[in-house]
């Protein structure tokens, strides 16, 4: 277990080599596949532990990084002290899973420069984590939780785990990549970013029509509002629910709430606000036999 | 039904390593309905589990993307909401709900302690890290996953030793009106996961597909995850066609040049 998250040729200060430098100032690489998947690993287990108000989540990136600023650094602990306060001090806060991506690019130049290359490496962090984030929360939170939370969630209602268990399989995917995302930002650079965010444009689009056709069949399937109200005429009488709404479009209530919400979320109205409206509305239709 | 000592630290357990996980492994994040549905295992009742579970996971759908104190813990409120149900033993899961929902409310307000709380654990962090205490200062990390799991699970825990009385308290006292309004607010709930979920969505752009997944549950019945798989192959071809034009586009243009060399 002590081998997953630190690496098992790990030296202290006195054992450890000494950095080589190149006559170009650069210095030798030292970063190997398994010390940047254990800085993968580390990673999994903070993501945003520890965010504050101070340098957001730039503590869990140093813990990741840790083990790999030793290697780079070996009997040097001057300079290992200055970049491990470096990376404390360097705001970053991007979505968890994908994060590694960016930190793996910002290792990659301070593996090669050394000191010198960490302003470098705070500018592509902070630089690179707003549109990094843009794409890891479309990707990572918002597209699993529209078409596999709600499949989930619609079959657990009907009383079926298997939504749930599909959704649990396909996490543990995106979790076996994760295992490796600082490999992938070391080798590609900060390029892999940039380009990414070109090609995924269509494919967020694509996604969206998935997303949009789910939440649209949901709006009818999911919502449960009827009324009891009918209506007399002396011999004939019509009830508001089957007679009237639902000849105009099934579930029509569900669908006019969805779409008042929608515009109240919209006006920047607090959501514990409307839940609370709906709770009341609820009991003073309730108390009415307006809606049941 | 009554909790034995087992069930009871179990359901501790679970609800403090969900708080945990949720910010820190991120090995379950917002899976609610997997959550309530393990509660559920946990209490003899994973049908309750699965239906509460359900319901909170449509209504968070959408609060990933919002983050912070803006809107309830869905988390704390599905297992809340699972346990109360449970406790209850009945078929009637709205008062459990409804409790789940004023419980998470309350509880997501906690999410500020916790970030004051970390801007102290940056300051042992940083400081162990200035004196060159390395060992210390990995150990310091932890501090945060600590705390997370005592905000998830000591709630709990009253929860659980005081929830059947006072919901029984509650049930006792309440009017016709008010639990009939609460079973209508669970059936409507859902809608706000929906609505938030779309305002981080290109709703202007495609919202035709929103008509498309409407007609195709309503009046030709399906269920929801042919309706994905449908959905899924239009997304598949509307990539392919996208892609394909661009690449088009070049070759035509490419064309037109040769044209005009000759």
């Amino acid at each position: 277990m002590s081998n997953f998250f630190k690496p098992a040729d790990f030296k202290d200060f006195d054992e450890a080599p000494a950095p080589q430098q190149l006559p170009d100032g650069s210095y030798e690489p030292v970063l190997t596949k398994e010390d940047l998947n254990i800085c993968s690993r580390r990673m999994c287990l903070m993501d945003t532990v520890s965010y504050s108000y101070a340098t957001q989540n730039a503590p869990c990136a140093a813990f990741s990084a840790y083990y790999a600023l030793r290697k780079i650094y070996g009997s040097d602990e001057d300079a290992f002290n200055t970049a491990m306060l470096n990376q404390l001090d360097c705001v970053f806060n991007a979505t968890p899973p994908v994060s590694g991506l960016l930190l793996g690019a910002g290792l990659a130049v301070e593996d090669r420069g050394h000191l010198g290359g960490m302003e470098a490496e705070n500018d592509l962090k902070v630089g690179l984590m707003g549109p990094l984030s843009g794409i890891g929360d479309v990707f990572i939170w918002i597209l699993p939780m529209t078409i596999l939370g709600s499949i989930a969630g619609y079959m657990a209602m009907q009383g079926s785990p298997v939504g749930i268990l599909l959704w649990f399989v396909l996490w543990m995917a995106i979790l076996g990549w994760r295992m490796q995302n600082y490999n992938q930002g070391y080798s590609a650079g900060a390029q892999v970013i940039t380009n990414m965010a070109d090609k995924l444009n269509i494919l967020t689009d694509a996604a969206s029509i998935l997303g949009l056709t789910v939440v649209g069949s949901l709006i009818y399937s999911a919502i449960k509002i009827s009324t009891p109200l009918t209506f007399q005429y002396g011999d004939i009488s019509l009830a508001l629910q089957t007679g009237v709404l639902d000849a105009i479009f099934p579930n029509l209530l569900a669908v006019i709430a969805a779409v008042v919400v929608y515009r109240l979320i919209k006006k920047g109205v607090k959501l514990n606000w409307i839940i609370l409206g709906i709770i009341v509305i609820s009991c003073v239709c309730s108390a009415f036999g307006i809606l049941g | 039904m009554t909790i034995n000592a087992l069930q009871f630290i179990l359901i501790v357990l679970l609800s403090g390593f969900r708080a945990a996980d949720m910010y820190s492994t991120q090995l379950f994040p917002f899976q609610h309905a997997l959550m309530c549905w393990v509660a559920g295992i946990i209490l003899g009742d994973p049908n309750t589990g699965l239906v509460v579970g359900g319901t909170i996971q449509l209504m968070s759908m959408g609060a990933a993307g919002l983050g912070g104190s803006s809107a309830p813990d869905y988390g704390m409120a599905g297992l809340v909401a699972t346990v109360l149900a449970c406790l209850a033993g009945t078929d009637d899961i709205s008062v459990g709900l409804a409790v789940g929902v004023a419980v998470a409310m309350l509880y997501v307000q906690l999410d500020v302690l916790f970030k004051i709380y970390n801007s102290w654990v940056f300051k042992v962090i940083r400081s162990h890290a200035a004196k060159r205490e390395y060992d210390k200062m990995l150990h310091s990390f932890f501090l945060s996953h600590v705390y997370l799991f005592l905000q998830g699970a000591l709630p709990m825990a009253i929860v659980l030793a005081f929830g059947q009385s006072a919901v029984d308290a509650v049930l006792a006292f309440m009017p016709a009106w008010f639990t009939g309004g609460l079973t209508i607010a669970a059936g409507i709930l859902p809608v706000t996961g929906f609505a938030m979920l779309l305002t981080f969505m290109p709703v202007k752009k495609f919202y035709a597909f929103l008509i498309v997944g409407y007609v195709l549950s309503a009046y030709l019945g399906l269920t929801v995850l042919p309706i994905a798989l449908l959905g899924g192959a239009v997304a598949i071809e509307y990539f392919r066609l996208k892609s394909s034009t661009t690449v088009t586009t070049a070759a035509i243009s490419e064309n037109g040049g040769e044209l005009e060399d000759e």
